[in-house]
């Protein structure tokens, strides 16, 4: 127990990088797969094999974790940034979801539109991966990719709400029925996930960067 | 007669010792970084304690003996049992609520008392009392200097150095195991320190120039066995709150912490001077607190202060009361 407690950290530590990395990295390939496979219609295996590596990160990083000491600040802050991470595999699996159920109800023209953004949100993820790996790597490109990420979303969402529209009162409204509506949100819901990863670096560099 | 006395005065050297260990906060700093788990540091702490205070007490036992008072407590055992049996009672109590104090304190209290109720004379000067207040007023400001200033240096360089959270974590590691070397260090020489204070009174019966070293040795070694089962039975009390309550601490204030400590209190008891530990290591604590802008619990401060500044009254008036006390019974 005590030589655990002496030299065993450090290789913990590394461990638990390496899945974060990894892990944050599947939502980037996950969207351009979904983005592939909707432009060309044919059914994609990729989405299996990224699911089971999820769920795969998931587990390493959960019993890692354990291991190390979790109750150091720096081993909160990486069971947040891993919560935050594991929030955004679960939106994306879910627009997957919305989109295989919504196919047949909405318009071609909209699904299409929709297809596009799967794109900038692949791009989206992979900034997100970047931020942890610069996480790790050097703050000041961390924080510089921050800055695209939140760019990247606000270009993404304002392109989302145009599927708002104005009630009666004049007031902006979405309908909650409509597909478009529901799969946009999924999306949303998604970006905003991400936001937070981001945010939580964000967070852990404030903490943890050296002043003099 | 002389072997009994003998053996009443070891028993009692050697629950002091043990009221010392359950006051030992040396490895507050690593359980406080989690570095080492309370119940590991405790284990380490006490196998560390033993043989420090076999190799490095002699020397401050020598000082402590012959430079404080006129009374040669040695020779009186109701003196030597007060004194013991007052200092015990105020590092048990104070353990149990987890609150380092200092045992030289205590033990200094003690003797100031009884030889003030017997109306003895004290040695106020350069070689007596005088000695001891002045180490005690410039150990904790050298502890929080020194931290302050190594903090300062630490983060100058790791601020230059360490780019992402990868670069921390070898910053971490690496000061992780410099501080589990800077607690043996500290580990060492304070059970060298501390032990001195219980086995000083048995120290001279014992040395008999015809004896093996192992032989004259033996109150050291008894005394080391006893400070690390207090440290493993109460001790890791002081361990959690002194290491989680008093300034939030990462690995890098802690092995500054650690280290302007142990150097300290180290070059104290090689040069024989018996210093306090507590007090050191709290302002040290303070110190790297302070340079690396981290919030101090200043209540918990505060008490710890408070209870050194009436440790010697509190020991002082025990042991006079146990000396009337058991004077009646011998």
């Amino acid at each position: 127990m005590v030589y655990r407690e002496l030299l065993g950290r450090r290789l913990i530590d590394k461990k638990i990088e390496r899945n974060l990395k990894e892990l944050s990295l599947i939502p980037s390939k996950y969207f351009e797969a979904l983005y592939i496979e909707r432009r060309t219609e044919i059914i994609s295996p990729v989405f299996d094999l990224l699911e089971e590596e999820e769920k795969e990160k998931r587990g390493e990083l959960i019993e890692l974790l354990k291991e190390g000491i979790v109750d150091t600040k720096i081993e909160i802050a990486k069971y947040g940034l891993y919560e935050r991470m594991v929030d955004v595999t679960s939106s994306m699996k879910e627009v997957r979801i919305l989109m295989t159920e919504n196919v047949e109800r909405i318009k071609d023209e909209e699904y299409k539109e929709l297809v596009n953004i799967l794109k900038d949100v692949s791009k989206l993820g992979k900034i997100m991966f970047q931020m942890v790996e610069n996480l790790y790597k050097d703050y000041n490109v961390a924080l510089e990719k921050f800055g695209e990420l939140k760019n990247s979303s606000e270009i993404i969402i304002n392109s989302i709400t145009q599927f708002r529209f104005l009630d009666d009162k004049m007031i902006t409204r979405y309908n909650l029925e409509d597909p478009k509506v529901l799969i946009s949100n999924g999306i949303r819901e998604c970006i905003q996930s991400m936001m937070n990863v981001g945010e939580k670096i964000v967070e852990i560099i404030e903490e943890f960067k050296f002043n003099s | 007669m002389a072997d009994i006395v003998l053996i009443i005065m070891v028993i009692a050297s050697v629950i002091l010792s043990f009221a010392i260990g359950t006051n030992d906060e040396t490895f507050a700093p690593v359980v406080g970084v989690k570095r080492l788990s309370v119940k590991s540091a405790v284990i380490i702490g006490a196998i560390i304690a033993v043989f420090g205070a076999f190799l490095l007490a002699p020397k401050v036992s020598d000082t402590l003996n012959n430079d404080i008072s006129t009374i040669q407590i040695s020779n009186e055992i109701v003196l030597i049992i007060s004194v013991f049996i007052s200092m015990a009672i105020c590092l048990i109590l104070a353990s149990i609520f987890g609150l380092p104090i200092s045992s030289t304190e205590a033990m200094v209290g003690s003797i100031l008392g009884l030889t003030f109720a017997r109306g003895e004379k004290i040695i106020w000067g350069w070689e007596g009392m005088g000695h001891i207040f002045f180490t005690w007023a410039v150990s904790p400001i050298l502890g929080f200097i020194g931290s302050l200033l190594l903090m300062k240096l630490m983060n100058k360089i790791l601020s230059k150095t360490v780019k992402g959270l990868s670069g921390l974590e070898t910053s971490n590691a690496i000061s992780g195991s410099l501080l589990l070397i800077m607690v043996v260090i500290a580990g060492f020489s304070r059970a060298g320190n501390d032990i001195s204070n219980a086995i000083a009174p048995i120290y001279p019966l014992f040395q008999n120039p015809e004896a093996s070293i192992f032989y004259q040795r033996i109150p050291m070694l008894l005394g080391g066995v006893g400070l690390g089962l207090g440290l493993i039975i109460i001790g890791w009390r002081v361990l959690k709150s002194l290491g989680n309550d008093v300034v939030e601490l990462t690995p890098e204030s802690a092995f500054v912490t650690q280290a302007s400590s142990a150097l300290i209190t180290l070059i104290a008891t090689l040069l024989g001077i018996p210093v306090s530990g507590t007090m050191i290591l709290v302002a040290s604590f303070i110190g790297a607190g302070y340079g690396s802008k981290k919030p101090i619990n200043l209540k918990s401060v505060r008490t710890i202060v408070l209870f050194i500044f009436l440790t010697p009254l509190f020991s002082g008036l025990c042991a006079v009361a146990f000396y009337y006390l058991l004077r009646g019974v011998f």
